[in-house]
C-alpha cells in the first residue's frame, strides 16, 4: 500500500477541523480547543479504521 | 440566530469578500483571526491540490469528441457537459472564477484550425507517418520546431524546420511545409496539436510526402482552468495516477470549506461566541451547541 498518499490524511484533518472549528465558535482559545479536540477523535477513527481493513486484508 | 456580540458590520458585503478571498470577509468585519485561520486553511489546500493535479484539476466543462477529429481540431463550438466537482470549486471564489472565464473563450472564440498568424516556435512531442496515414512506418520524434506561413500576414501554406536529436546524438533536421493544421488557441490541456508535411530531412527533398503529427506548447494563459477533454484527463491519470484524483477532491474540498465562511461572514458563529456557560455542566461533547 502506497502509505505516501495516506499521510495527505492527516494535514488534510487538520484542516477541516480548524475551518469548521472557526465557523462554530468566536474566542480564538475555545477555537483552538474545539479542533484539537475533534482533530484528535478523527484521526484515532481514522487509525482505528485503518488498522481494522489492514487486519482484513492480511 | 445571529449573535449580537459579534459585529457583522454589513454582512451581505461580507459574505462577498469571503467569497472572493477566504477571509477577507472577516477581515473587513475586524475578525483577524479567524480571517487568518479561513484564508490560510482554505488558500493552503486550494493550492496544494493544484500543485498534486499539475494546476490540471479545476475545470468547469468537459469537451466530449462528437467527430472524427479531436475537440481541439475541430471548427465548431465543442459539444461540453458540466463538471460536477466545479460546483464544489465554485466556492473559491476569485480562485476558481478563471474557469468560467476559459469557458467562455472557448465558446465565442474564433477558430481557424487551417491557418498561421505568425512564427511559431516550440518544443515538439509527436511521430512522423507515410502520407497515407496508415501508420506502416510510425517514428516518434521530438525536437525544436520553427514554423511560419509563407505569406507573411498570415495563411495556411507553411514553411519551417523541426530539429531532432535521434537516439545516437545525432541531430536530424526536417524541413517542414504544406497546409498546417493546428489546435484551437484555448483548450484545458498544456499540449496543443499540429499537422503538417515533412517535405525534406536533412536538406535532402523526399520522394514521398510524409505527415508530422504531434504537439507544440500552448500558452499557460490559454490552458490554465480551460475546459478539457477525456483525452486530456486519461493522460493526466496516467502521468499523476491517484494524485490527480486527491488533487480534484482537495480542491473540491478547499471551496466547500469556504462555504463554511461565507456562512460565518453573513451570519455570525453557529454555536455561539464559545466562552457561555452550558446548561448541563455534564455534557462531555465539546461540539455540541449551546444554549446562550
Amino acid at each position: 500500500m502506497d502509505l505516501t498518499i495516506l499521510t495527505h490524511a492527516v494535514p488534510l484533518t487538520a484542516i477541516i477541523c480548524l475551518v469548521y472549528s472557526n465557523s462554530r465558535f468566536e474566542l480564538p482559545e475555545r477555537i483552538l480547543r474545539s479542533a484539537l479536540v475533534m482533530f484528535i477523535k478523527t484521526i484515532s477513527f481514522l487509525g482505528v479504521l485503518y488498522a481494522f481493513l489492514l487486519w482484513l486484508s492480511r | 440566530m445571529r449573535n449580537t456580540r459579534v459585529n457583522l458590520k454589513n454582512p451581505l458585503i461580507a459574505a462577498l469578500l469571503a467569497y472572493l478571498i477566504p477571509g477577507a470577509g472577516h477581515w473587513y468585519q475586524g475578525r483577524r483571526f479567524k480571517a487568518t485561520i479561513y484564508s490560510v486553511c482554505i488558500l493552503s489546500l486550494f493550492i496544494w491540490g493544484m500543485i498534486l493535479g499539475n494546476w490540471q484539476p479545476v475545470y468547469s466543462q468537459l469537451v466530449y469528441q462528437t467527430d472524427r477529429v479531436t475537440p481541439q481540431m475541430e471548427k465548431k463550438v465543442p459539444t461540453t457537459k458540466f463538471s460536477f466537482g466545479y460546483a464544489a470549486q465554485f466556492f473559491n471564489g476569485a480562485m476558481a472564477l478563471p474557469a468560467l472565464v476559459q469557458e467562455s473563450r472557448l465558446r465565442n472564440e474564433q477558430v481557424r484550425i487551417d491557418h498561421l498568424d505568425s512564427e511559431l516556435q516550440s518544443d515538439f512531442v509527436g511521430m512522423v507517418s507515410d502520407f497515407s496515414g496508415r501508420g506502416d512506418d510510425l517514428q516518434i520524434v521530438t525536437g525544436t520546431m520553427t514554423i511560419a506561413p509563407v505569406n507573411p500576414s498570415g495563411g495556411e501554406a507553411v514553411t519551417g524546420t523541426l530539429k531532432s536529436s535521434a537516439a545516437d546524438g545525432k541531430v536530424v533536421e526536417y524541413g517542414l511545409g504544406g497546409q498546417i493544421r493546428l489546435g484551437r488557441e484555448v483548450f484545458g490541456s498544456p499540449r496543443r496539436e499540429i499537422e503538417c508535411r515533412i517535405v525534406s530531412v536533412d536538406g535532402e527533398e523526399l520522394n514521398i510526402d510524409k505527415t508530422l503529427r504531434g504537439t507544440i506548447c500552448r500558452s499557460f494563459l490559454n490552458w490554465y482552468q480551460a475546459p478539457c477533454d477525456s483525452q486530456e484527463l486519461d493522460r493526466l491519470h496516467g502521468d499523476l495516477s491517484r494524485k490527480f484524483d486527491i488533487a480534484s477532491v482537495f480542491t473540491w474540498i478547499a471551496g466547500l470549506l469556504n462555504l463554511l465562511a461565507i456562512w460565518d461572514a453573513a451570519d455570525g458563529p453557529a454555536y455561539g461566541y464559545g466562552n457561555e456557560k452550558p446548561e448541563d455542566e455534564e455534557d462531555d461533547d465539546e461540539d455540541a451547541p449551546k444554549k446562550p
